[in-house]
């Protein structure tokens, strides 16, 4: 892989443009990261000229904006961001699966998965690189977000470090709902149907958790849902404390998705 | 063929989809297994670590003295949280997520806390078993006390049924000898009530130990107690009454008793006398006077005398037959009704008797002062009247006498059969013996019980959010106002009828952990005594409101400190020196415990006043300080509370103020207390060099945190402490022999903004404000100032000689006391000022954000970490040193807000919004060219 065909990957910027970069290279060693890379950066770039991901981010923005003005930026109230950070991850929930919806099912509704799936590129790098791609625009969401704590810095001494916890969380959190995302897009070429399925998901682990696991009839359910709820692990972190357990609940959430879509994609072989 | 071979394929393209689908749902479940394994053992604590971004301070936090509880505790430590109430005031929604995070901190720091969140009903009632079973040994012993007061009451009313009848009968028979003693139906009524009193406690048990909840025991057994000490003690006066009138009335029955023989023949001698008198003063009616009436009167004064006499006599006998005989007091006829004046009263027979034999010895001697003193003739005769008709009452009274006795005495022998019957049931000591016995059991049976804490937490069960803490087979219950304490109490007690939202801060952190630390010792670690110098004003000067003269720390204003104290596991005990009678010794530490006294700033001398002529007040001095060496001279500990005393004004201009302990201190521990200094936050002036104003909000609120490394200051560093009326406090150069002086709290050198300024220096500080002039600006006064470096808080140590012990018991066989060994003593002297009083320790802390006109007014929690040096001393002094630590730390808060700042923020944040937005736009633009 060179660096001008990286270059014309980003130039043409369409699926059908991607069977360029791959050059006879194998799926593995230094050419396979090399594709793995362009398709990240293809990616990446398909979201930043993608009107959808401005909306998202720009209802994102105002309703973390409502919810810090009204809920955080509250006198007497505790001077640190963790009352956002929780609303910031529920909202995630649905603000997710709308940047990955596109991510494979386009490839599906486009055709231009049978190139992909030529290409000397595995299922996984392709998953993968899809799975970056999103989560570096995601951070780059996140950064926006910076303006709160800008905002609380000037009216309130809060906590740096702990600030710094609670987008590290964020930052986990939202690694395993793009890996779930990404697997929803995987198993339908419908991107609004895979949106859908992905917001279930996550409203599951989420919402369905966290309510199971403050009313749920038996005190073993409540204890089970306790430990799905991804808001509950999050909240540790809003906390400013990082606690192994969190970090492996969501790093072992993400790989499981990758590979449950990892094996979607690569069940399009043998079907 | 091909047929054929068309099926074989696609059979083998069946077969192939469904080996990949099998393998690939194989390594799917395969992965799924491997995630959980990895995420359980993630979980357990062993393999489970946590790095704390905030380093402790942070809200979310637990503190290091809980920490240390936790980890002294053996065993497991069970947290169950029950936080159902829908009431916008304690509501779940908004106090429980808090407590929700404490736990979980709890039970992340250490594997030994478990934790369980409850709110449906099937799971409280299984908390109420579970907490019961923890009591069920001592709880079963209680059951069985009351069951067996339940087995003696329910064939109490049979037991008692022949006698109620009994009495019943001789009451409405109008005839019944024993009917007409008002005793009698008293003694009825009173069993009556009692054994209805008895249905009425069997209900209220019912409802106590088998109604909803857990059952309360203790107070069943309670009301049992004392329904059944009730009856058994009317019973015995009964038994007691009857066994009294059965006495009498075999007594009365006699005809032929030496009383009533006596009585006959007395009541004859008496008629002659009384006869005699009225002879010989003459008939009442008669007008007509004797022309010469001294000898009418001579013989009057004879037969009066002799009367009286009688009289005398007959009372003296009456009265030793009614002390043998009680119950004839109860005899209806026995008192009289008898009119004086607008009064009617009841008076006994034997008073009638005392009194005619007064009136009688009066006149006679009335007669014979008459007949002695050369009276004239008519006044004479006057006189003889008047005896006439005093002679005729006194004929009439014995009338009613005789008539009373005689009475009595015939009544006696002829008592009808129904009295009779009564009397050979109830005088029989086997009517009441069953009973009292059965009665006696179910009394023992409740005093041996040993003590149930089952009924305090069944009342704090039921409430609607609470913590149960369990721990070494004990269990507390840690209340809402426990762990959610009102935010400004004194606000809140001054708007009492106020319908605002209670504002209240989160104290979990202590309340659960006080809980534990008392369950995890079974004693306090030592009985705290608060040692003040208080004089009461004089009674006149009570009754019209005027409190005692106390020092700058009253006795009464501590509650908030001493409640902080017993959560930490201490008892407090309060010692006046200036007391009276038993309030002026020293009480003693609770058993098990070792004394740790806190000597507060004793009462100034009041100021004298020209313009009063009173004998000087009470103060203190070397009596008092006698006994407070007395007190340490066993080794124990002592916290001295110092404060900044501003001068006291007199008529005679400001009079200097004092320290009571101030020579104590320099001679015993070579501490040097400088009372009259006053510890200063200033800002340095802008505009000119050397002149300074003084910080605000650091007046009332000195923010003082410069903790050195001993052990009772350490964990403290750092932490926001504010201090009023801060005083220094310093070692003399010349300290003692053997006495060890450590700071623990000090000024630095390099605190430039930071220096004491005496009474004088005060007040020119007071006048540059009050004036204003130079911008209500001063400089600093060398003469009146005292320069950091200083101490504020000493610790000291010595070894003192042991005491010879006066206790008998520890002697040797040769009489001698063993030598006990020289034991350290420790005191710590504080100049904290007036920071541990109520009104300090319970009020919000002003803060002003910003400057000049843009400056805004808030306030944060009131400053609960002071009182964490107070507890860590005590800790210190007690040998409690590994519970020396620092308690919950406070968080910081957002400020009030000026009015359209959050206008202004949400226009900045949509602003933000749009701004992406709009860049998403320009590279769609672009993009589209």
């Amino acid at each position: 892989m060179s660096g001008e065909s990286q270059a014309k990957v980003l130039d043409t910027g369409t699926a059908s443009g991607r069977g360029e970069t791959f050059d006879g290279g194998g799926p593995v060693g230094g050419s396979g990261m090399a594709a793995m890379t362009a398709i990240t950066q293809r990616e990446l770039a398909s979201l930043f000229y993608s009107p959808i991901a401005y909306v998202v981010g720009f209802v994102f923005l105002f309703l973390t904006g409502c919810f810090f003005v009204a809920e955080t930026l509250q006198p007497g109230s505790e001077a640190s961001m963790r009352i956002l950070f929780d609303r910031m991850a529920a909202l995630l929930v649905i603000a997710l699966p709308l940047l990955t919806m596109k991510s494979v099912a386009e490839e599906f509704a486009t055709g231009s998965i049978e190139t992909l799936m030529t290409a000397p590129v595995s299922d996984a790098q392709v998953i993968v690189a899809k799975f970056l791609g999103t989560l570096i625009f995601y951070a780059a969401l996140l950064a926006t977000t910076l303006v709160h704590v800008i905002l609380l810095s000037v009216y309130a001494d809060p906590i740096g470090s702990v600030v710094f916890g609670g987008y590290v969380g964020l930052i986990l959190l939202g690694g395993m709902f793009i890996a779930a995302g990404v697997f929803a897009s995987c198993c339908t070429r419908h991107q609004l149907l895979a949106a859908l399925m992905a917001v279930l998901v996550l409203a599951v682990f989420t919402f369905a958790a966290n309510y199971g696991a403050e009313y749920g009839g038996q005190l073993w359910l409540r204890e089970v849902c306790s430990y799905l709820n991804v808001l509950g692990h999050f909240s540790d972190f809003s906390k400013g404390m990082i606690d192994s357990g969190s970090v492996i609940f969501f790093c072992s959430g993400t790989v499981f998705f990758l590979f449950l879509a990892t094996k979607v994609l690569e069940s399009r072989r043998w079907r | 063929m091909a047929v054929k071979e068309k099926n074989m394929q696609a059979t083998s393209a069946m077969g192939r989809r469904f080996l990949f689908g099998t393998n690939v749902t194989v390594l799917i479940l395969l992965v799924l297994f491997i995630t959980i394994v990895v995420n359980f053992v993630a979980q357990l604590p062993d393999f489970r670590s946590r790095a704390d971004l905030a380093g402790g301070f942070s809200s979310h936090r637990l503190s290091d003295r809980t920490k240390q509880i936790i980890d002294q505790v053996n065993g497991e430590i069970g947290i169950t949280t029950v936080y159902i109430s829908e009431d916008p005031q304690t509501s779940r929604k908004e106090y429980f997520p808090k407590l929700r995070d404490l736990c979980d901190e709890m039970k992340q720091y250490n594997k030994n806390v478990r934790v369980q969140h409850m709110h449906t009903g099937d799971e409280r009632a299984q908390l109420r078993d579970r907490v019961q079973d923890m009591f069920r040994t001592v709880a079963d012993e209680h059951e069985k006390a009351i069951e067996l007061a339940e087995s003696t009451w329910e064939g109490l009313p049979g037991q008692l049924e022949p006698l109620e009848k009994s009495i019943e009968g001789v009451r409405t028979d109008r005839n019944a000898w024993i009917g007409s003693f008002t005793t009698l139906a008293r003694h009825s009524a009173k069993i009556g009530d009692d054994v209805e009193n008895i249905e009425e406690t069997r209900k209220e048990v019912e409802d106590l130990v088998r109604g909803e909840g857990i059952p309360r025991y203790q107070e069943a057994n309670n009301k049992i107690k004392q329904t059944n000490n009730e009856l058994k003690s009317d019973l015995e006066k009964a038994r007691d009454w009857f066994k009294n009138m059965n006495a009498l009335a075999e007594f009365l029955s006699d005809a032929d008793s030496a009383f009533g023989k006596r009585t006959r023949e007395e009541l004859g001698v008496g008629e002659k006398l009384v006869q005699a008198l009225v002879k010989a003063i003459g008939d009442p009616a008669d007008t007509s006077v004797p022309d010469d009436p001294v000898p009418v009167l001579q013989d009057f004064a004879r037969s009066a005398q002799a009367v009286s006499g009688w009289l005398v006599d007959e009372v003296t006998r009456i009265n030793e037959f009614a002390k043998q005989t009680p119950s004839i007091e109860e005899h209806p006829r026995w008192f009289l009704r008898v009119s004086q004046g607008i009064f009617e009263m009841q008076m006994p027979l034997p008073m009638l008797l005392s009194e005619m034999a007064e009136s009688l010895s009066g006149n006679a001697e009335r007669a014979r002062l008459a007949l002695s003193q050369q009276v004239p003739k008519d006044q004479l005769q006057h006189e003889i009247r008047r005896f006439r008709q005093m002679a005729g009452n006194i004929e009439t009274n014995f009338g009613v006498w005789k008539t009373s006795i005689e009475t009595i005495l015939t009544d006696g022998t002829k008592i009808d059969p129904a009295s009779k019957a009564l009397l050979a049931l109830a005088g029989q000591e086997e009517t009441f013996k069953e009973v009292l016995d059965k009665l006696g059991e179910v009394a023992k049976a409740i005093d041996d019980l040993p003590d149930l804490e089952l009924d305090d937490l069944a009342e704090r069960i039921e409430e609607d959010n609470l913590v149960v803490v369990e721990c070494n087979n004990d269990v507390r219950i840690v209340k809402f106002d426990e762990v959610w304490p009102i935010a400004d109490p004194m606000a809140m007690r001054m708007m009492a009828d106020s319908s605002e939202e209670t504002s209240r801060v989160f104290d979990g952190d202590s309340a659960v952990s006080g809980a534990l630390l008392s369950m995890a010792n079974e004693n306090p670690f030592a009985t705290v005594i608060f040692v003040g110098y208080e004089t009461q004003p004089p009674p006149q000067m009570r009754q019209m409101g005027q409190r005692p003269e106390t020092g700058p720390i009253p006795m009464d204003q501590l509650g908030t400190l001493k409640a902080k104290l017993e959560l930490a596991n201490f008892v407090t005990k309060e010692w006046n020196l200036g007391g009276e009678g038993e309030g002026a010794d020293c009480p003693q530490p609770q058993e098990g415990t070792v004394p740790i006294y806190v000597f507060l700033p004793p009462a100034s001398p009041s100021p004298p006043n020209p313009m009063m002529r009173r004998p000087p007040e009470q103060q203190f001095g070397e009596p008092e300080l006698e006994k407070v060496r007395m007190a340490l001279a066993r080794g124990a500990g002592a916290i001295f509370l110092a404060a900044w005393e501003p001068p006291q004004m007199s008529m005679r201009g400001p009079m200097p103020s004092s320290y009571g302990y101030d020579k104590f201190l320099e001679d015993e521990w070579g501490i040097d207390v400088k009372y009259d200094y006053r510890l200063l936050r200033v800002v340095p002036d802008d505009r000119e060099l050397d002149r300074f104003s003084l910080d605000i909000e650091q007046i009332n609120h000195l923010q003082l945190s410069s903790f050195t490394d001993h052990p009772i200051g350490d964990p403290l560093r750092a932490r926001r402490m504010l201090w009023l009326s801060v005083c220094p406090v310093e070692p003399l150069k010349n300290v003692p022999d053997g006495v060890k002086i450590a700071p623990v709290l000090e000024v630095r050198g390099s605190a430039r903004e930071l220096w004491a300024e005496n009474n004088a220096g005060i007040n020119r500080i007071s006048y540059a404000l009050q004036t204003g002039k130079r911008g209500a600006t001063f400089d600093k006064d060398p003469v009146n100032s005292w320069e950091p470096p200083f101490s504020v808080v000493l610790a000291a140590t010595k070894m003192i000689e042991p005491v010879a012990e006066e206790d008998e018991s520890k002697k040797d066989e040769e009489g001698k006391t063993p030598e006990a060994p020289a034991r350290e003593s420790k005191v710590v002297v504080m100049g904290t000022g007036l920071s541990f009083i109520d009104p300090f320790m319970d009020r919000r802390v002003p803060r002003f954000r910003g400057e000049g006109k843009r400056a805004r007014y808030a306030t944060d929690p009131p400053p609960a970490e002071d009182a964490e040096l107070f507890i860590n001393a005590v800790y210190w002094l007690s040998g409690k040193e590994d519970m020396i630590a620092a308690g919950p730390v406070e968080v910081p808060l957002i400020p009030a807000l000026e009015s359209g700042t959050k206008q202004t923020v949400f226009s900045v944040t949509v602003v933000w919004a749009i701004v992406v937005l709009v860049v998403g736009g320009v590279v769609m633009m672009v993009r589209r060219r």
